[in-house]
C-alpha cells in the first residue's frame, strides 16, 4: 500500500493527513504546534495518523506557513545583497526599509544592457573584497545584476565566488524570477536569502521527526502557486514557499468541496488567508505576491494574508476600540498552561492596577531559542535584554518597571521581537473564547485574569469585553472578505481612495438599525472556510456578509491535504529578440545569450534549452514521469518592403510547463 | 474654423513658406487666440503627411513644411498663456531610437504646449536610457514617443523593458504615436496610449494625467 502523509505546520496547529494513493483520507490529526521547536508539534500529529507499517509512507509533504509569517512579522536573518550595476538609489523603496537594519547591501561595478550585453565589467577584486567583508556577520548572500534576467553572468560568476569563499546559502535574481524590475528583484532575493535559516531549521526539525518514526521518504514542500518541490529546492528559493499555507489550503478546499467558484477563507492561529478560486484554480498574482504589506516578484496564489487569527494580539487604538492583531502572541492560556507562574503575575497585575490604572497590560516575554538566526547588529541594550529573559516568561511590567526609560527601553524589545528572538505572550481571541466558555484551551484561570485586566482598563465587564472580542474578529474578518472580493473585481483601488466607503461598508457589515439608513452588502460566491477556528467565527461573518457557507468535512486540516493533492510544476520562459541594426537574434538562455543569424534555429534552440531546463527543475522538484508542454509567443509585424513581402519580429517568448506527480522512490543515494 | 486660420492651414498646404509668418502675424493682429492658430498649422501638416504618403509631395516637401511649422511657432512662442503652463503636467517628448523623424513629435509638443503642458523635447534617435534619465531627474511622469519607422518598433518594447528594469513602468504613462503605430501595437507593446493624430494627443495626456492622479 501507498501512503501518501500531509502536513501543514507553521501556524497554530500542526495538522497531518495520510491519504491513499486513489486520494481518499484514511487519518486526520491536530495538534498545537510548538513555536519554540516545531518537531514536537509535528510529531504529535504524525503519531496519531501513523499507519500500521511505516514503510507505507512513500511521500512527506509539508505546507508550511513559516515563510509567510516571518514576512508578515517582519522576522529573517542578517543577509548581504550584493548588486551589480545598479544605481544607489534605485532601492529607494519602502520595502527596504523594513528590512534594512539586518541588511547588509553592496553596490558593485558589473551588470548588463537591455540587450544583456555587459553595462561594465566585473571586478573580481571588489566582488571578492565584498564577499569577504561580509562573510563573518551574515547568515546567506543575495546576488542582483541590473538585467540579470536578461544575462546572467554576473550573477552566476559572484555565487560561484561566493560559495567558493564563505560556503554560506546564496541566490541569484535570475533563479527566482524572469520579469524585470532591478529594485523589486533585489528585495525578492534579500528576502529569500533572510528566509534560508528559518527553512533550514524547519526542514532539519521535520526531517528529524522523520527519523524519529523511521519514515523513509523524500520530503516535499508546498509552493505558493500550490504545487510541490522537493525540500533541497525549498531550501534554495524558501520565498517561493510564501503563501504556501494558503496555496495548500485552496487546493485542499477545492479538492474536498469540488466547488468551482468561490471565496476561500483559511483561518489559522496567527494569520487569515483569503483566495479566489476560478474554475477550480486558484488564481495566482502575476504581477507579483504580496506578503504584510511587501511586494515580491514571486507568482503565488492570489491570496491576501492578513495578521488576523485566534492568537492575534489584542490592543486598543486611542479611542479605546478594540484592535485585533496583526501581532502574534501566545494565548494566556497556553503560557499558563506551559508556565503556571503567569497566572501569579497576572494575579499581582490585577492588584496593582487598581492603584494604578496604567500599571500592567497581561504582557509577557519569552526568549526563543534559535541557534540558526545570528545575533547580528544587536546593542549591549539588546543583549542584556535577551540576559534577562531566562527560560521562564518575564512580564513586560515587570521588565518595564525597572527601568529608567521604559518607553525607549520596549523599542528594544520590539526589535529583539521583530528579529524573531523574542515571542510576545497576551490576551488574544483564543483567550476570549475561553473566557465564554465556547471552547477550552489550556489554562482559563490565566484568560480570565487577562480578560479582568482589560475590562478594568476600559472600565466593563470581562463577559462584555471578550464577546466583543470576538465581534471585532468577526467584523474584520468580514471585511477582509469584501477587500479581497472587490480586489478581485479589480476596483479596490477606487473602493479604498473615497474614505466614505468604507465608512458605508461598516455600517452594512455591522447591520446597524439605529441610523436612518440602513445598508446591506451581500457576495455573490460561496465561502469556503477552514481552519480550525471557523465554526467559531464564521457563521455571523457569512450572515454578516449573506452569502453561503461551506465548510468542508476535513475543513480543519484542508492545508494537509492540499499538501498532498497538489503536484509538481516548472516554468522556464526564454525570450528571443532580434538585435536592432544588426541581422542577429538573440536567445537569453537561463545561462546567458547565444546569438543566430537568423531566425528559426534561434526558435529551436530556445525550444530545446527550454524543455530541458523546465525538465530538469522539475526533476530537481521532485517529479517523475515529467511532461513538458510548450507555449510559443511571437510578436511580429507585417513590413511591406519594396522588394518583397516580410516580417518585422519584435521579440518571442518560448514557455515550458512541466508538470509530474511526486516521486515517490527515496533516491538511492540518500 | 475662422478665414484666416484657414488661410495659415492653406499656406501651409501650398508650402508658401515666404508667406508662412505673415499670415500668422495677421492672425494675432486679429486676435485670435496662439493655440487656435497652432491647430490651422497642424491641420496643414496632416495634409502634407497625406499628401505625401499618397505620393503627391514629396520627402523634402515635407521637411520643409516642418520648416514653415517652426517659422510660424516663432511667432506665437510667448503667446501662450505662460499661467497654464504646465499646469496639466510635464510631458518627455522623444523620437525612437534609430529614428530621426521629429516633424510629428513637434507638432505633438507644440500642441501639448499650447493647452498647458509643459514639455521636455529629448530630441530624435533617444535611447531609451536617456529617457529613463530624464524621468528622474525631472520627475514627470509622462512620455510621449514618437515611432514613424516600421523598422524601429522594436524601440517601444525596449523603452517598456528599460522602464520596467529601472522600477518605473507603475510610475509613468507613456503613450506612441507616428506612421507605424496602431492601438493594436500598443496593447501589444503594453503601452498606456496611441494617438493618431498630434491634436488628439493632448486628450491622451490630459486622460492619462489624470488617471496619474488617481493612481490608474
Amino acid at each position: 500500500m501507498t501512503i501518501l502523509l500531509g502536513i501543514d505546520t507553521g501556524g497554530t496547529f500542526t495538522d497531518a493527513v495520510c491519504m491513499d494513493e486513489q486520494g481518499s483520507i484514511l487519518k486526520t490529526a491536530k495538534s498545537a504546534t510548538t513555536h519554540e521547536d516545531l518537531c514536537l508539534g509535528i510529531q504529535d500529529a504524525i503519531n496519531i495518523v501513523l499507519p500500521e507499517n511505516v514503510a507505507d509512507i512513500r511521500l512527506v509533504s509539508l505546507s508550511t506557513t513559516l515563510a509567510t509569517n516571518a514576512i508578515v512579522e517582519g522576522h529573517g536573518s542578517s543577509v548581504c545583497l550584493l548588486l551589480f550595476g545598479y544605481d544607489r538609489d534605485s532601492l529607494d523603496l519602502p520595502e527596504f526599509k523594513k528590512i534594512q537594519s539586518s541588511l547588509s547591501v553592496v553596490f558593485l561595478n558589473g551588470g548588463h544592457t537591455l540587450r544583456g550585453d555587459e553595462q561594465a565589467p566585473l571586478d573580481i577584486k571588489q566582488l571578492k573584497d565584498a564577499i569577504t567583508a561580509h562573510a563573518s556577520n551574515v547568515s546567506a548572500f543575495g546576488i542582483s545584476g541590473y538585467f540579470g534576467v536578461r544575462n546572467p553572468s554576473h550573477e552566476l560568476t559572484a555565487k560561484k565566488r561566493v560559495k567558493e569563499l564563505t560556503g554560506l546559502p546564496v541566490t541569484c535574481g535570475h533563479e527566482l524570477t524572469s520579469d524585470l524590475n532591478a529594485p523589486l528583484r533585489a528585495f525578492t532575493v534579500a528576502l529569500n536569502a533572510r528566509l534560508i535559516s528559518l527553512m533550514q531549521e524547519s526542514i532539519t526539525a521535520v526531517r528529524d521527526v522523520m527519523s524519529r518514526f523511521n519514515i523513509h521518504a523524500p520530503l516535499m514542500i508546498v509552493k505558493g502557486d500550490g504545487s510541490l518541490v522537493h525540500e533541497a529546492m525549498a531550501l534554495e528559493r524558501p520565498v517561493e514557499t510564501i503563501l504556501s499555507g494558503p496555496a495548500a489550503s485552496v487546493i485542499g478546499a477545492t479538492y474536498l468541496t469540488d466547488q468551482e467558484d468561490a471565496f476561500v477563507i483559511d483561518m489559522g492561529g496567527t494569520t487569515t488567508d483569503i483566495s479566489a478560486v476560478r474554475n477550480k484554480i486558484p488564481l495566482l498574482n502575476g504581477r507579483g505576491s504580496r506578503v504584510g504589506g511587501y511586494r515580491t516578484m514571486v507568482k503565488a496564489v492570489d491570496a491576501q494574508t492578513r495578521g488576523l487569527g485566534g492568537d492575534s494580539e489584542i490592543s486598543t487604538n486611542d479611542k479605546n476600540d478594540i484592535i485585533v492583531g496583526p501581532g502574534r502572541a501566545i494565548p494566556l492560556c497556553s503560557l499558563s498552561h506551559k508556565y503556571p507562574e503567569a497566572i501569579d503575575a497576572l494575579a499581582h497585575q490585577i492588584k496593582i492596577n487598581t492603584a494604578d490604572s496604567t500599571a500592567g497590560n497581561g504582557r509577557f516575554f519569552l526568549k526563543k531559542t534559535t541557534a540558526a538566526i545570528k545575533k547580528t547588529n544587536l546593542t549591549q541594550k539588546h543583549h542584556d535584554i535577551l540576559t534577562s529573559l531566562n527560560d521562564s516568561p518575564v512580564s513586560e511590567f515587570n521588565l518595564a518597571q525597572k527601568e529608567e526609560h521604559p518607553f525607549l527601553f520596549l523599542r528594544y524589545v520590539d526589535d529583539l521581537i521583530e528579529r524573531g528572538l523574542v515571542i510576545v505572550s497576551a490576551f488574544t481571541p483564543t483567550d476570549a473564547v475561553n473566557v465564554l466558555g465556547l471552547y477550552q484551551n489550556g489554562s482559563s484561570k490565566a484568560s480570565h485574569l487577562g480578560a479582568s485586566l482589560w475590562a478594568n482598563k476600559l472600565g466593563i465587564r470581562s463577559e462584555a469585553f471578550c464577546k466583543q472580542v470576538l465581534s471585532q474578529v468577526e467584523f474584520q474578518l468580514a471585511h477582509e472578505i469584501i477587500r479581497h472580493a472587490l480586489y478581485n473585481e479589480g476596483i479596490f483601488d477606487q473602493y479604498h481612495k473615497d474614505s466614505r466607503n468604507p465608512l458605508l461598508m461598516d455600517r452594512a457589515l455591522r447591520k446597524e438599525k439605529n441610523n436612518n439608513v440602513s445598508i446591506t452588502v451581500s457576495v455573490n460566491r460561496p465561502l469556503i472556510a477552514i481552519g480550525a477556528p471557523v465554526n467559531t467565527y464564521f457563521p455571523s461573518v457569512a450572515d454578516m456578509l449573506n452569502s453561503r457557507l461551506l465548510i468542508p468535512e476535513h475543513a480543519a486540516v484542508a492545508g494537509a491535504v492540499g499538501a498532498v493533492a497538489g503536484g509538481i510544476l516548472q516554468t522556464v520562459r526564454i525570450l528571443i529578440k532580434p538585435l536592432m541594426g544588426r541581422s542577429l537574434h538573440r536567445v537569453y538562455h537561463p545561462d546567458g545569450i547565444k546569438d543566430f543569424d537568423t531566425y528559426p534555429p534561434a526558435v529551436d534552440y530556445a525550444e530545446r534549452i527550454a524543455r530541458e531546463t523546465a525538465t530538469n527543475h522539475a526533476i530537481r522538484a521532485g517529479a517523475k514521469a515529467v511532461e513538458v508542454t510548450l507555449a510559443r509567443h511571437v510578436n511580429k509585424l507585417p513590413h511591406d518592403d519594396a522588394q518583397e513581402e516580410s516580417v518585422i519580429y519584435i521579440d518571442a517568448e518560448i514557455t515550458a510547463t512541466a508538470v509530474g506527480r511526486p516521486d515517490i522512490k527515496e533516491p538511492a543515494a540518500t | 474654423m475662422k478665414a484666416s486660420v484657414m488661410q495659415v492651414e492653406k499656406t501651409l498646404v501650398e508650402l508658401d513658406i515666404d508667406q508662412i509668418q505673415n499670415v500668422v502675424q495677421k492672425c494675432l493682429d486679429e486676435g485670435i487666440p496662439a493655440w487656435e492658430i497652432v491647430e490651422g498649422m497642424s491641420g496643414g501638416m496632416t495634409q502634407v503627411g497625406k499628401q505625401f504618403e499618397m505620393g503627391e509631395y514629396y520627402l523634402a516637401d515635407l521637411v520643409l513644411s516642418g520648416e514653415m511649422m517652426k517659422e510660424g511657432m516663432a511667432l506665437l512662442e510667448n503667446k501662450f498663456d505662460m499661467r497654464q503652463m504646465g499646469k496639466k503636467g510635464t510631458v518627455i517628448l522623444a523620437t525612437a531610437k534609430g529614428d530621426i523623424h521629429d516633424i510629428g513629435k513637434n507638432i505633438v509638443g507644440t500642441m501639448l504646449t499650447a493647452s498647458g503642458f509643459k514639455t521636455i523635447d529629448l530630441g530624435v534617435d533617444c535611447h531609451e536610457d536617456q529617457i529613463i534619465e530624464a524621468v528622474k531627474s525631472s520627475g514627470s511622469n509622462l512620455i510621449a514617443l514618437s515611432v514613424l519607422l516600421t523598422t524601429m518598433v522594436g524601440a517601444i518594447k525596449d523603452l517598456v523593458d528599460a522602464l520596467a528594469e529601472a522600477g518605473l513602468r507603475d510610475k509613468i504613462r507613456l503613450a506612441i504615436g507616428g506612421a507605424c503605430c496602431s492601438q493594436q501595437l500598443a496593447d501589444e507593446m503594453r503601452v498606456d496610449a496611441y494617438g493618431e493624430d498630434a491634436v488628439k494627443a493632448v486628450r491622451i495626456f490630459e486622460k492619462l494625467a489624470k488617471s496619474m492622479k488617481q493612481g490608474r
